[in-house]
């Protein structure tokens, strides 16, 4: 063969590995709404950028009539290419092969692209779509799903980990989404769980749809497995770049900092009610806030009586933590105290500044709370507040009541900066509950306690309720007006940049997972 | 959207519920003397029926959950009613199969 035939060879070569599974299984996999493997990673990184390696893999499978059965690039899609220029790995299963389903080679890809990127500090992006292991290669598969997990707890921390289930993802599979940082999930199109519901119905005689069991919805809104939630695939590649965008390469980069405008609200000091029993949308405050009003909400759906997400001050990325008065008066519970206490690893471990909102009347009261480990559960966000190291800031909108006050990164839990507007309201407790318990006598033998008891709530009230006891302790670094923040924060955030903090030398912490 | 009212310490706040928040499940004492399925499952095999006096540690029921033969024993002593599970049954979790009295 002449070097020319050679490369003619390697075009067709390839050209037939880029069909996948054939035409017919894309068709396939067109008709259910969901794209190729292939046509995924075109539509998510910069035009041209993707490099395909290890097209070529064949596996070794001989039981069960495997010998005789090709499977290009053992159905998943690896490489690199770049999201506005920065370097990304990814890797895409091809349902179009043999149901994308996880064999040893197909496993050695992913784990073997991995490395390259934990190597090369460069974020990873996972796109799931896998009916789960090829059995027919027996514990070889398990085998690749413990290698990944391995590679995907090693790179925790060090690089951004982003997993997109745009197909089924199934029994082990689950895990490896479960381990990386953001997991993105697409109506209709997602489906996560251990078990199907075939063995839920068999086993326990259950019966209930793979939407309803494991859907976008259900993990974006009840599970909180799911982070970011959208109707279809090409929302959610945009908000993946918009992530990327937000996120540095790796723990010893800062995101890169970028052109940006004053936020358009002037109206900041007006979105707080008077009444403290009041709601509004804290993203509100968040948006009038932060450059362009720009504010990117992880979990929005889930746990939704806390705030988390990015947005970037003088250009550079920082975390939001803020209690929602909207949903449950903003109280803190299991799910809300996890939330926070994730997005806060995340941050610390990825140099991002935490800014804290806070509002919130306590902890939500229940048995089922009780029951569930708000004591462990809670105890986590104390802990990621406690041990983060890059700049804390909170701002204490209105109300800050007992141990809700402690955890919401207090200078207690070693805040930088504490600021309270006016309307802050430091105490134990509300005004109500505190003069039921102080004057718990005085109300019940007086001759009018309503009257008696209103008299009292008003004391407490002008008392304690207050930002300037706290300030008077040096809690509170400064009251300020609404329409101070942003300037306070970006000076506070701008003084914090050269932060050291002496840890204790440790192996690792023991947080209350 | 339809705020509803939360109670914290005294305090009543507007907000909106979550779905969670709005369908937990009430608490209730159990009783001792009730026999429930803590996970759901079959009725495999019962050795009492209603009326009959049992000892504790009596073998009451097998119950097959999981692939797995769970021994159900009398926990105290007492006469048995409430029972409506036959054999084979399938019932889902927290079903009260019967009440010693």
């Amino acid at each position: 063969m002449s070097i020319k035939q050679k490369i003619e060879n390697l075009e067709i070569r390839r050209a037939d590995l880029a069909k996948g599974g054939g035409v017919k299984a894309v068709e396939k996999q067109h008709a259910g709404g969901k794209l190729t493997a292939r046509e995924r990673i075109e539509k998510l990184l910069d035009r041209g950028s993707f490099h395909e390696y290890d097209m070529f893999i064949r596996h070794e499978t001989r039981e069960f009539g495997m010998d005789d059965k090709t499977m290009p690039a053992d159905g998943v899609v690896t490489g690199t290419g770049s999201i506005d220029g920065k370097p990304v790995a990814v890797f895409a299963q091809d349902f179009t092969v043999m149901g994308g389903s996880l064999g040893l080679m197909h496993a050695r890809k992913i784990t073997k692209i991995l490395d390259y990127a934990m190597d090369m500090r460069i974020p990873v992006i996972g796109i799931n779509d896998s009916g789960g292991a090829r059995i027919q290669e027996g514990v070889n598969a398990l085998a690749g799903y413990g290698e990944i997990f391995y590679r995907n707890t090693m790179a925790s921390g060090v690089i951004p980990q982003i997993s997109v289930i745009l197909g089924p993802c199934a029994g082990g599979a689950v895990y490896s989404p479960a381990l990386t940082d953001f997991v993105f999930v697409v109506e209709n199109i997602s489906k996560m769980f251990i078990t199907g519901p075939e063995v839920i119905k068999t086993v326990l005689g259950e019966d209930i749809s793979q939407e309803d069991l494991g859907g976008a919805r259900v993990h974006a809104e009840i599970t909180g497995n799911a982070h970011i939630y959208s109707q279809t695939e090409d929302e959610c590649f945009e908000k993946i770049k918009n992530l990327i965008r937000l996120l540095p390469a790796n723990n010893s980069e800062k995101a890169a900092r970028i052109d940006t405008k004053q936020p358009e609200s002037g109206n900041i000091g007006e979105i707080v009610p008077d009444d403290a029993s009041a709601p509004y949308d804290v993203r509100d405050i968040v948006r009038a806030i932060t450059d362009d009003s720009y504010f990117y909400e992880i979990q929005e759906l889930w746990a939704a009586n806390i705030v988390v997400g990015f947005a970037r001050m003088d250009g550079e990325t920082v975390g939001f933590i803020a209690n929602q008065p909207l949903v449950l008066a903003g109280v803190l519970d299991c799910d809300s105290s996890d939330k926070a206490a994730r997005f806060i690893r995340f941050c610390d471990a990825f140099n991002i500044p935490i800014i804290t909102l806070e509002d919130l009347p306590g902890y939500l009261p229940g048995v089922d709370q009780e029951h569930s480990g708000v004591i462990r559960h809670g105890a986590k966000m104390l802990y990621a507040y406690s041990e983060a190291t890059v700049p804390k800031i909170t701002v204490i909108l209105r109300k800050a009541y007992g141990g809700g006050y402690i955890a919401m990164n207090s200078r207690h839990l070693k805040a930088d900066f504490v600021f309270a507007w006016p309307s802050a309201e430091i105490a134990v407790m509300g005004p109500e509950g505190a003069a039921n318990i102080i004057f718990r006598k005085e109300i019940a033998e007086a001759e009018n306690p309503a009257e008696v008891r209103k008299q009292k709530v008003a004391e407490y009230r002008e008392k304690f309720a207050n930002p300037f006891v706290a300030a008077g302790k040096g809690y509170i670094d400064a009251v300020i007006t609404p329409g101070q923040t942003r300037e306070f924060l970006l000076h506070a955030l701008k003084t914090a940049k050269g932060k050291t903090t002496a840890t204790p030398q440790k192996k690792h912490g023991i947080p209350p997972f | 959207m339809e705020y509803k009212i939360l109670n914290i310490d005294g305090t009543e706040y507007k907000t909106l519920f979550t779905k969670k928040f709005t369908n937990r499940k009430r608490w209730t004492p159990s009783a001792a003397n009730e026999i429930k399925a803590t996970i759901p499952g079959t009725v495999l095999k019962l050795n009492v029926r209603n009326g009959d006096k049992v000892k504790e540690g009596d073998v009451l029921l097998l119950f097959e959950a999981m692939k797995m033969q769970n021994i159900i024993l009398a926990p105290c002593a007492g006469e048995i009613t409430n029972l409506e599970a036959k054999e084979g049954d399938a019932l889902p979790k927290g079903a009260v199969i019967l009440t010693i009295k």
